[in-house]
């Protein structure tokens, strides 16, 4: 049961994501990444220094985890993927 | 000669120690080389620096030398985009934060001013080179020096202080160790002179501008006066090998596409000084204090020239020089191992807290502009107006060390994984 609920919370993360990014490459004009694309502006992707914030705070309140200072290194924002798995990560930390 | 301190070095280390001593009555001896003025680089003071020269009571001499005033720096971000804005700021535990403005300086006129107003205050200054230190078993007891003329003196001394600067006197006498390459060691700088360059307006027009390429790769533009700007570029030593290009060429192309902002900044180019060159700037030596001696600024440490610390460094570490020093000569027993700790220790802690913000900055550019604006604007903003000699460190700080110490272990883990393979 819980792992049901699990899968589907994790499907909603890349759901939810890809839906955020998508807003934000409309305002650059860049594609829309996939998961193993660069999100980073430093590798051409579309998050500079000025909305990796709003994305941070974002993905505190919509899931409900605390991104922490030693989180910010950018090995967990570099891909989609990568952000996935790093919010999974923490989520897991929260629930187990 | 006799004298009760003696100091190698009339740069702003030397020459402040010079001052904030003679100021306690002892006899105090300033030995520079060079003749003054001369040339040298490190043009940009911070908030805390500023306040350094007024302390010195040389704010009016600052204002009729008409050094450009400094309110701040704006950092540029790649392709001249999302620029940010770091205030100069003052600190006082008693008051906090205050507003204040520094300075930019040509470093000929400025240390030729620092120099002139020790010799003022009744410092004794000698020009020539030390070439060897007097030693007394694992004591210094003076200096042996060379004028340019070629006669030799021996200055004997209470305390002798090393403010060489890169030269590192004592280091290379084999008095403390030997220089520990630091973490920016695989840079160049190239620096020059410009006519003219497009400032901001009004009273900005003084601040410093620093233009970030990307890691390890960014220039500076500091006004030295209504006409002329430092300009310079720092690259990874690499890089500028496989330019194989003069200096001179080299710095003309890097500063028209480095930066669109820099090259909007640079409408035409014309050098008014020598194009120079400086690597393997980046070192430590980590005891630089003992019987008789001790070190201040560049010739103990020097990180990264990223944001203007060096000067503030020189400046700080003489202050607290001086007062340990004075405390030394009070003490009638004197018979500590080494009566310098103290001083070292908090030096240490100033420069190390330099050295996290630094390394955030190069090596986890993201974080640290989280942590920088929104996590922890204040604690930044304090560690740039020159609170880092805190025993306990602002929280700001305690956070960029956590991100750079993840940061090393990640990359010893990488390392060791890497030669098993
Ligand atoms: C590329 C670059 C850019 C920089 N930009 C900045 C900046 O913008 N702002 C800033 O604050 N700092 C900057 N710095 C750092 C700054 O230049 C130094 O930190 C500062 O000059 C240190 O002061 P000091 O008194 O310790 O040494 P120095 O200023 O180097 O003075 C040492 C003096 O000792 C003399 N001397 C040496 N050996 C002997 C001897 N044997 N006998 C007698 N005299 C001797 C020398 O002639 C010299 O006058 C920069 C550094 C680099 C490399």
């Amino acid at each position: 049961m819980i792992r049901a609920e699990t899968r589907e919370w994790l499907m909603n993360v890349q759901e939810v994501l890809t839906d955020y990014i998508r807003e934000i490459v409309a305002k650059t004009g860049q594609p829309l990444p996939t998961l193993d694309q660069p999100l980073l502006d430093s590798a051409g992707g579309a998050i500079d220094s000025m909305n990796m914030w709003p994305l941070i705070v974002f993905v505190e309140e919509r899931f409900g985890i605390k991104v922490e200072d030693t989180d910010l290194m950018q090995e967990n924002f570099r891909t989609l993927r990568a952000l996935i798995k790093f919010i999974e990560s923490k989520h897991s930390e929260l629930h187990s | 000669m006799k004298t009760d301190v003696a100091i190698i070095g009339g740069g702003p280390g030397g020459s402040a120690t010079a001052m904030f001593l003679a100021q306690t009555g002892l006899r105090v001896t300033l030995i520079e080389k060079a003749q003054s003025p001369r040339y040298h680089i490190g043009e940009s003071l911070t908030g805390e620096c500023g306040n350094c020269l007024r302390t010195l009571g040389l704010e009016a001499e600052m204002t009729t030398r008409r050094h450009p005033v400094k309110y701040g720096v704006t950092v540029y971000g790649p392709r001249g985009k999302n620029a940010f804005f770091v205030p100069v700021k003052g600190w006082r535990r008693e008051s906090g934060l205050f507003d204040t403005h520094t300075w930019s300086v040509r470093r000929s006129d400025f240390d030729h001013m620092l120099f002139a107003a020790a010799a003022a205050r009744g410092v004794g200054v000698v020009q020539a080179e030390g070439v060897a230190p007097l030693l007394n078993g694992d004591a210094v007891r003076g200096v042996r020096v060379r004028a340019n003329g070629g006669t030799v003196e021996d200055i004997a001394s209470e305390v002798l202080v090393d403010a060489s600067g890169p030269a590192t006197f004592f280091s290379n006498a084999g008095v403390i160790g030997e220089k520990v390459r630091g973490s920016y060691d695989r840079q160049v700088a190239i620096f020059s002179q410009v006519l003219g360059g497009i400032r901001d307006p009004g009273a900005a027009g003084g601040n410093t501008l620093i233009f970030y390429r990307q890691k390890h790769h960014w220039a500076w533009f500091i006004p030295l006066d209504d006409q002329v700007t430092s300009v310079g570029v720092v690259v990874p030593a690499d890089y500028y090998r496989s330019k194989n290009e003069s200096k001179h060429q080299f710095l003309l192309r890097e500063l028209d596409q480095l930066n669109p902002e820099l090259t909007r900044r640079l409408p035409q180019i014309e050098f008014v000084e020598e194009v120079r060159g400086i690597s393997n700037y980046s070192y430590r030596i980590s005891n630089f204090t003992g019987k008789g001696f001790l070190c201040v600024g560049d010739s103990h440490r020097f990180i990264d020239p990223v944001f203007s610390f060096g000067v503030f460094f020189a400046m700080k570490e003489a202050e607290y020089a001086a007062a340990s020093i004075a405390s030394f000569f009070a003490d009638s027993k004197r018979e500590q191992p080494n009566p310098f700790a103290d001083y070292q220790r908090v030096c240490d802690r100033g420069q190390d807290s330099v050295q996290e913000l630094i390394d955030a900055f190069w090596q986890h550019p993201y974080a640290f502009k989280l942590l920088a604006h929104h996590r922890y604007p204040e604690d930044v903003i304090h560690m740039f107006a020159g609170r880092v000699y805190e025993e306990t460190p602002l929280p700001g700080l305690v956070a960029m060390r956590a991100i750079n110490d993840k940061g090393r272990n990640q990359r010893v883990a990488h390392e060791c994984s890497g030669s098993l393979n």
